[in-house]
């Protein structure tokens, strides 16, 4: 069940307004400008990450990374990851706090991170992943009750990748940038999805550009 | 059964809130009793961010709003916020607090649960260790530095900056290896100064040293990137100039060698002529490894100095 060209416009459209809002919601909490490109969307079987095709090239190769996630649900049910790696997370805590951070090209050694930087990543993917998954819900117009993030720094290797998704059927993938005090700092969002929720998302959008053809 | 639970609540070691949809306080534990300073009867039915100014900014009430009417949790970092609830006279600078906004439900009512944790010894500790691995990083800068010196130090000469011996047999080695995959011809050149004691004799060790740093200036200069000089000690010098198409490549550049020494050094305001004799030997004519072509270069520049100097004798067997 991959999506069609018009069902990716139209989730490209709303993923970018949801992204839009989280990122106001974030430069309002830490007082700075900051954008969140939603350049992709993808929407992948969860089998075919399992054999091993890919599309997350940057974020998955083996190395730290630092991953917040929440479970939502009750009708739209699934996990939302918020995924970094580690220096870019570095990255984003310390634009966020105001300290400089210079990293070095190719940087073999992971940032430190204290778990002072952990509570910003939490208190950042919490709005985010919120904000977003919040929409979700207001689209299908279902309650959602969330959890406050877990975050983890995991050292990936290729059979992390498995158990990192494993809750899910399909995933929802939503490649994005933040542009913080003119720092640009990669990450994605990733929200794995039950079949029902899949299908109960994918019935909306159909609505939604059938609404549009009338 | 609930009193017990109202009880735990009050044991517990950080601060518990509940507050209705009108952001009124519906319970307030005893750790917030001794932190604030107000009391359980003071707070019950008031506004809590008419009490706690900090909590009516607007992440606050985006999190309360989202706990009440979309059931979100929201956590909220002392790191960035800072303080939600001010202690009571407390003479800890920037305090440090984090807040869970969690909802709660009970009686088809909407209530929000908060829980307060005072960070602010942890953040001064977090601060101290930053601090710490600040310093420990410019020391180890500092000891990467000294490394990086007395790593040149010991593989460089100290008067002239030039390679030394160790360096040299180490780089005559690669050249080698290099020249014998690629089958190719390499020199060595042993250059002795003629006339180098008199210098010494005449003007002082001070300016010995002096013109050896000017002569290994000169020397410098007539290198390509892949050559190299080094200072074997007194006024010896040994070169390596690999990728050499024959002999009389080798012999080319002995002779700008001698060129360039035929102008005369300058030091306070007197003209010093130097010259000097050279050997050489060719990998793999005369030697396959590093120690004898030294040797060898060295047995030809011996022959030089023998018949008259200021000249280049290549290795022969002869000799």
């Amino acid at each position: 069940m991959l999506l069609n060209p018009l069902q990716k416009d139209a989730l490209t459209e709303l993923v970018n307004v949801y992204v839009g809002y989280a990122a106001s919601l974030l430069s309002e909490m830490v007082g700075l400008r900051i954008l969140l490109s939603v350049p992709r969307v993808e929407l992948i079987p969860e089998a075919e990450m399992e054999q091993g095709d890919l599309p997350l090239p940057e974020i998955f190769s083996p190395g730290h990374i630092v991953s917040s996630y929440i479970s939502f649900g009750q009708d739209f049910r699934g996990k939302a990851f918020l995924v970094f790696p580690v220096q870019q997370a570095k990255l984003l805590v310390n634009a966020c706090i105001g300290e400089e951070l210079l990293l070095e090209e190719g940087d073999a050694v992971p940032p430190r991170f204290l778990d002072t930087d952990f509570d910003v990543l939490k208190e950042i993917s919490n709005l985010i992943l919120n904000a977003v998954i919040g929409e979700f819900g207001n689209l299908l117009e279902t309650r959602v009750v969330f959890t406050v993030p877990e975050v983890e720094l995991i050292d990936v290797t290729e059979s992390d990748k498995r158990f990192f998704l494993k809750d899910g059927v399909y995933i929802l993938i939503l490649h994005t940038t933040f542009t913080v005090a003119e720092i640009e700092v990669q990450g994605v969002i990733m929200i794995a999805l039950n079949l029902n929720s899949v299908s109960c998302l994918l019935n909306k959008i159909d609505t939604l550009l059938e609404e549009q053809d009338v | 059964m609930f009193k017990l639970a109202y009880l735990a609540l009050d044991k517990v070691n950080q601060g518990i809130i509940i507050l209705d949809k009108d952001l009124k306080i519906v319970f307030w534990n005893a750790w917030l009793e001794q932190y604030t300073g107000k009391s359980q009867e003071g707070t019950i039915g008031q506004k809590l961010p008419q009490l706690f100014p900090n909590l009516s900014r607007k992440p606050c009430l985006d999190a309360f709003q989202g706990a009440l009417f979309h059931r979100q949790s929201r956590f909220l970092s002392g790191a960035l916020h800072h303080c939600f609830i001010a202690p009571v006279e407390d003479i800890r600078k920037d305090v440090r607090q984090n807040l869970l906004v969690e909802p709660l439900d009970y009686d088809d009512e909407k209530y929000m649960l908060l829980q307060i944790s005072d960070l602010t010894g942890h953040y001064s500790r977090v601060k101290q260790l930053k601090h710490m691995i600040k310093e420990i990083d410019s020391e180890y800068e500092q000891v990467r530095a000294a490394e990086k010196i007395n790593r040149f130090k010991a593989f460089h000469d100290a008067l002239t900056g030039l390679p030394n011996r160790y360096l040299f047999y180490d780089r005559l080695d690669n050249a080698i290896s290099m020249a014998q995959r690629n089958k190719e011809m390499l020199a060595v050149v042993f250059l002795d100064l003629d006339g180098f004691k008199e210098v010494n004799d005449n003007y002082g060790h001070e300016a010995g040293d002096h013109l050896l740093q000017v002569v290994a200036e000169r020397l410098r200069e007539l290198l390509r990137e892949s050559d190299t000089l080094a200072r074997l000690g007194g006024d010896e010098f040994l070169f390596i100039f690999p990728q050499i198409k024959s002999e009389a490549d080798a012999a080319t550049i002995a002779k700008k060698i001698l060129t360039a020494l035929a102008n005369p050094f300058m030091f306070w305001g007197r003209e010093v002529y130097l010259t000097a004799s050279i050997g050489i030997s060719l990998y793999p004519k005369d030697a396959k490894n590093s120690r004898n072509l030294i040797n060898k270069a060295d047995l030809a520049m011996y022959q030089v100095k023998n018949s008259g100097k200021n000249d280049y004798h290549f290795y022969h067997s002869g000799i």
